[in-house]
């Protein structure tokens, strides 16, 4: 642009210096980089598209706690016994990657019956190396005889293994008193499971 | 309902016997593949078992009959 006199002190421009440029205009250049805290006034509502698929490996900030693998085994058959012996119901196995790795037990004992007596029912997780916990105890028992349901016998716990070997857990029960015959899985309509979670220690 | 039946039946032939049933008892089939005879406990309380009954006074065709008049 032309002028008289004095050659003009050169000011640089600001956005309020052209406050109506369209964006047509703006065909070339480079913006300067963004991060999160430029998008102060972002609504919820615009942002729409698909989250990218994730595993545990992205993660990578949590020290601990992090699931690291899942085992679960189910078991639907009808079981009795009048022994006072433990009998197997269920097993699950899993091979924790450290050992300061935890393995979280989830168990289920379902479809508790007895038909008659006054015995009662003892049901256990047991991991084949002197490991042992309890599920429930003297379940069924009311004092009296006769035919007893209840539904099931649920419990959880966290084991530390200290072991990279191999881990069997098997749920088991028995008629504690040999006072009556018990059955788990009521007329085969019941479902116990043992579920195995390697959590990272 | 069937190892209802089968339990009632074996103790009526010999109450207290320690036995350990799987599924169901209906034939002797089941009565040879699903009855496990409780013999013993190892030293962690786990039942020691056998498919061949150990008790004279109990046979599948006995268990059957006892069974039928339920």
């Amino acid at each position: 642009m032309g002028y008289i006199g004095k050659t003009p002190t050169p000011q640089p421009l600001t956005a309020t210096d052209i406050p109506d440029l369209p964006a047509t205009k703006i065909t070339s250049g480079t913006f300067p980089a963004l991060n999160g805290s430029n998008l102060t006034n972002l609504d919820a509502a615009d942002l729409t598209g698909t989250l990218p698929a994730i595993s545990g490996a992205n993660l990578t900030g949590v020290s601990a706690g992090k699931v690291l693998q899942v085992v679960s085994a189910e078991d639907s058959s009808e079981r009795s016994t009048s022994s006072s012996s433990f009998t197997d119901i269920v097993s699950a196995s899993i091979t924790p990657a450290s050992t300061s790795n935890k393995v979280l037990v989830i168990v289920g004992v379902a479809g508790i019956r007895r038909d008659s007596g006054n015995g009662y029912i003892t049901a256990k997780v047991v991991d084949g190396s002197g490991f042992s916990k309890s599920v429930g105890h003297a379940m069924l028992y009311n004092g009296s005889s006769g035919a007893l349901r209840i539904g099931s016998a649920n419990g959880s716990f966290l084991h530390t293994t200290n072991t990279t070997s191999q881990k069997t857990y098997t749920v088991q029960f028995n008629s504690a008193t040999n006072a009556a015959t018990v059955i788990v899985g009521d007329n085969g309509s019941s479902v116990s499971s043992l579920t195995l979670m390697e959590i990272e220690g | 309902m069937s190892l209802k039946n089968f339990n009632i039946a074996v103790q009526i032939l010999k109450e207290g016997v320690e036995v350990i049933c799987v599924n169901q008892v209906t034939t002797e089939e089941e009565y040879n593949n699903n009855v496990f005879w409780v013999t013993g406990s190892d030293e962690n309380g786990n039942a020691i078992t056998t498919n061949v009954c150990p008790h004279s006074e109990i046979t599948w065709t006995k268990v059957k009959e006892e069974m039928d008049k339920l």
